[in-house]
């Protein structure tokens, strides 16, 4: 078993409430994550002063990614109709149904990027750069999108990196670049858009 | 010691799973090895591909013992941030790993 932490280990952390490096004891216990997300059994150190989580063991990394995919955000926005118009009428060519169509086309550009470094950057780029003439209509038609922890995770980094951009305003961008992506059209023609979608189903109705 | 030994040292450290990561909330967009977004296996890649001239350390500010390594290695175009120290136990302890 190497590189397996057993509860009871101790080890040595900095610790920031406590103002310096102190002992910390290995045990396993819930993690609330910056994002929210609750996970549990969770091998993560503890300060023995005042008891704030230090570290995370890496045998817990499979733990803290599928509580990321499980759980859900929802996020409300406002677009403007030409673009939600564009948005169903994709969903409906590729057989899919106008409804829920903008979270549709939102949930494949977060997985095509999500996919690999190189798609990411690929969007951001393209996110960058985008000039659009419905970009500059009234964002008048309130929408919203259900998104795993993990997509929205990938939407956190898309506003940390398009800096002074919105969070409402990627969300736009990324219905404007999944028409001009190749990345984001192979993933509306893949059928793992239709697992997402059953996952945040199957999340939500938890 | 110098970077060649540093890579050899936390290469070790990955392919036993002698790792452990900084907790500060978690911030589920700075460490991809920690939420499992990332593999240990895509990790080593990363190191293995990062030459000297894109890593640098420097002492911990309240243990200068301690040195604080920041790899920038570039993979399939992407330039990665990766940032580590010794933790305890001849373990890698990560502090973000992310892309960009």
């Amino acid at each position: 078993m190497k590189g397996i932490i057993l509860p009871g280990e101790v080890t040595e952390a900095e610790c920031s409430r406590c103002d310096g490096f102190v002992p910390a004891t290995y045990n396993y216990g819930d993690l609330e994550l910056s994002s929210g997300v609750r996970v549990s059994k969770v091998m993560r150190a503890t300060c023995d002063r005042c008891g704030e989580v230090l570290e995370v063991a890496q045998q817990s990394a499979h733990r803290i990614r599928e509580a990321r995919q499980k759980s859900t955000v929802k996020l409300n926005f406002r677009l403007p109709q030409p673009l939600r118009d564009y948005a169903e009428s994709t969903a409906v060519a590729i057989g899919s149904d106008s409804r829920g169509s903008v979270e549709f086309l939102i949930r494949a550009a977060l997985l095509a990027a999500g996919r690999s470094a190189a798609n990411h950057e690929i969007l951001v780029e393209c996110l960058r750069s985008l000039k659009d003439p419905v970009l500059e209509l009234d964002a008048d038609a309130p929408d919203s999108v259900v998104l795993t922890a993990d997509l929205h995770g990938e939407i956190q980094q898309l506003v940390s990196e398009l800096r002074g951009v919105s969070r409402s305003e990627v969300l736009r961008r990324l219905l404007v670049a999944s028409a001009e992506l190749q990345i984001v059209q192979r993933e509306l023609r893949s059928g793992t858009l239709s697992k997402a979608g059953r996952q945040v189903a199957t999340a939500a109705a938890c | 010691m110098g970077f060649n030994d540093e890579k050899r040292w936390v290469l070790d450290c990955l392919s036993d799973g002698k790792v452990v990561h900084e907790f500060r909330g978690l911030d589920s967009d700075k460490n991809w090895l920690a939420d499992g977004r990332l593999t240990l296996a895509q990790v080593i890649s990363l190191v293995k591909a990062c030459p000297g001239k894109q890593a640098k350390c420097s002492p911990h500010h309240s243990r200068p013992e301690l040195l604080i390594w920041v790899l920038e290695p570039v993979a399939a175009g992407v330039r990665w941030y990766l940032k580590f120290h010794r933790a305890p136990g001849d373990r890698v302890k990560f502090l973000p790993v992310h892309p960009g």
